[in-house]
């Protein structure tokens, strides 16, 4: 039995490609044979047109784990460097960009601290930090809010949105729904090792049989007034008001508070 | 290439040095050393023969120690931590980890034989105000034996990912290593043939340690040709590139 087969995914810049799948569903493995970390046992994979193992394909590519573990001794600045130098880049630029990168993640005041005493919020930005230090061409991220609290996933979605507006394709491994739904444009589910379903995701959850419409009463003379029309004209009609996710609220809440203070 | 593995080397040895272990290691040994300085009275003619004898017989015994303990874990760490996948992601070959794993190892295995040596040489010196160069070769060959010993660990840790498992079979390397002659000796004697076929298979594999131990020429101040100690350290150097060649076959193929 295959672990996974036949599976092509195409990216587009500034793209957030989501892929869910229940546990076990080989998402992990998926990455894993993209980065060269697993090799398949038949067939050929390829990776931005070259074989994953390729050095070549690899400076291409970023990749933040689930849950990482840096070195604990290590403060930010330091990890960034030695990742760094895995791609031989130059001092001058290093130092650039290890400023801009904590910058981008929020760190920068912590760089003197060390990995030990982050927390896990603080490890992952300090991952996506290391999966940009190459300023990939594709980003591959397992489970990035895997463990955080709202706040911190929040964090790291807006992170994400950010480096979609700066044109980054991102392949997003998750099995958190609503957090694929947030940031992702296009999904793909994998069951049992195959794409069973892969589309645009303002298409794919799109009721085809059903219309909404959103309207804001001017005062409660025209709001009869519509459903006066509504009801006279349709049989099959729910009228309520529309709800927000209690995500959405809780978002709401919390950038409002950091907008405050 | 260097620069990448200089840099895994670089962090490697950035790691060992916060290992409290080795210290412990470290202080043993030295106290040991000095102490031998106390130990005089038991043949108050033969002060220096004990100086000597002792000295070189800590520094290879808690660098032995320190080697196993530092290069057989290295490899299991970055796997467990699942740092090894976060490396291996980026444009380094498994070659280059490897080698930069075992350069960061031996390294810190080099600074801890240097600050024992130091400590030797001094102690040495305050006695006699003369540091002979046959101490200085026996010095050097016991570092070519811990560079193999690392070298084994971590070919060992490319096969298993348990620490217990590399330290146990290494240390019982080298002490198998050290009793190569009565090996060979014993196969000579039994009259079974397939014990004496695998003594013979265990002492063809396993590094002759005995070729590295200079001690008792020095202690005996027997002359020691240069000849001989570059032939041990190229076998030395050949041996550890094997193991390296060894743990390559076993990695290259490993899955994290």
């Amino acid at each position: 039995m295959s672990c996974l087969q036949g599976i092509n995914l195409e990216f587009s810049g500034g793209e957030i490609f989501g892929l869910l799948g229940p546990n076990g569903s080989g998402k992990t493995t998926f990455l894993k044979i993209l980065l060269g970390l697993l090799s398949p046992t038949r067939g050929e994979v390829f990776v931005l047109g070259k074989p994953p193992y390729d050095t070549l394909t690899k400076s291409r590519i970023g990749f933040l784990p689930e849950i990482p573990q840096y070195y604990p001794f290590l403060n930010p600045v330091e990890v960034l460097d030695f990742y760094a130098r895995l791609f031989n880049i130059p001092k001058k630029i290093r130092r650039v960009k290890l400023r801009e990168l904590l910058d981008l993640v929020g760190l920068y005041d912590y760089r003197k601290r060390r990995l030990g005493a982050f927390s896990k919020g603080m490890l992952q930005r300090i991952g996506l930090a290391v999966s940009l230090i190459n300023d990939p061409e594709l980003l591959l991220l397992d489970e990035p809010t895997v463990g955080l609290d709202p706040v911190g996933s929040l964090q790291i979605r807006d992170l994400l949105l950010k480096l979609k507006a700066k044109g980054k394709s991102i392949l997003l491994c998750s099995h958190l729904l609503s957090e694929v739904e947030y940031a992702c444009d296009r999904i793909g589910i994998l069951y049992k090792g195959r794409l069973i379903k892969e589309g645009r995701l303002s298409e794919i959850l799109k009721k085809q049989d059903e219309l909404q419409i959103n309207i804001k009463p001017a005062d409660e003379k025209d709001r009869e007034r519509i459903l006066e029309f509504f009801k006279e004209n349709t049989e099959q009609i729910k009228i309520d008001h529309p709800r927000q996710s209690l995500e959405e609220f809780f978002y709401k809440i919390i950038r409002e508070s950091e907008n405050v203070s | 290439m260097f620069l990448k593995v200089w840099a895994l080397a670089n962090n490697t040895f950035k790691e060992g040095i916060r290992r409290r272990i080795l210290y412990v290691f470290l202080i043993a040994s030295v106290a040991i050393i000095l102490s031998s300085h106390f130990f005089n009275f038991l043949a108050p003619s033969e002060e220096l023969k004990i100086t000597l004898d002792m000295g070189l017989a800590s520094i290879l015994f808690f660098g032995a120690l320190i080697a196993i303990f530092s290069c057989g874990e290295l490899i299991p760490r970055e796997i467990e931590r699942q740092t090894i996948a976060t490396i291996l992601s980026k444009p380094v070959k498994r070659s280059e980890f490897l080698l930069g794993k075992f350069l960061g190892g031996v390294l810190l295995v080099f600074l801890n034989f240097l600050l024992m040596s130091v400590v030797f040489l001094f102690l040495v010196y305050f006695k006699e105000k003369f540091i002979s160069l046959n101490l200085i070769k026996a010095l050097i060959l016991t570092f070519w034996e811990l560079v193999v010993l690392s070298s084994i660990a971590i070919c060992l840790s490319t096969l298993s990912s348990t620490p217990a498992f590399n330290v146990t079979v290494t240390f019982s390397i080298y002490v198998v290593g050290h009793l190569t002659d009565y090996l060979i000796h014993i196969a000579r004697q039994t009259e079974n043939l397939f014990v004496s076929l695998f003594i013979l298979i265990i002492y063809t594999i396993l590094p002759n340690f005995n070729n590295f131990n200079l001690r008792d020429k020095v202690v005996e101040g027997f002359f020691i040709p240069n000849l001989e100690v570059v032939k041990v350290s190229l076998y030395g150097l050949v041996y550890a590139v094997i193991m390296l060649g060894l743990s390559h076959f076993f990695f290259k193929d490993k899955e994290f």
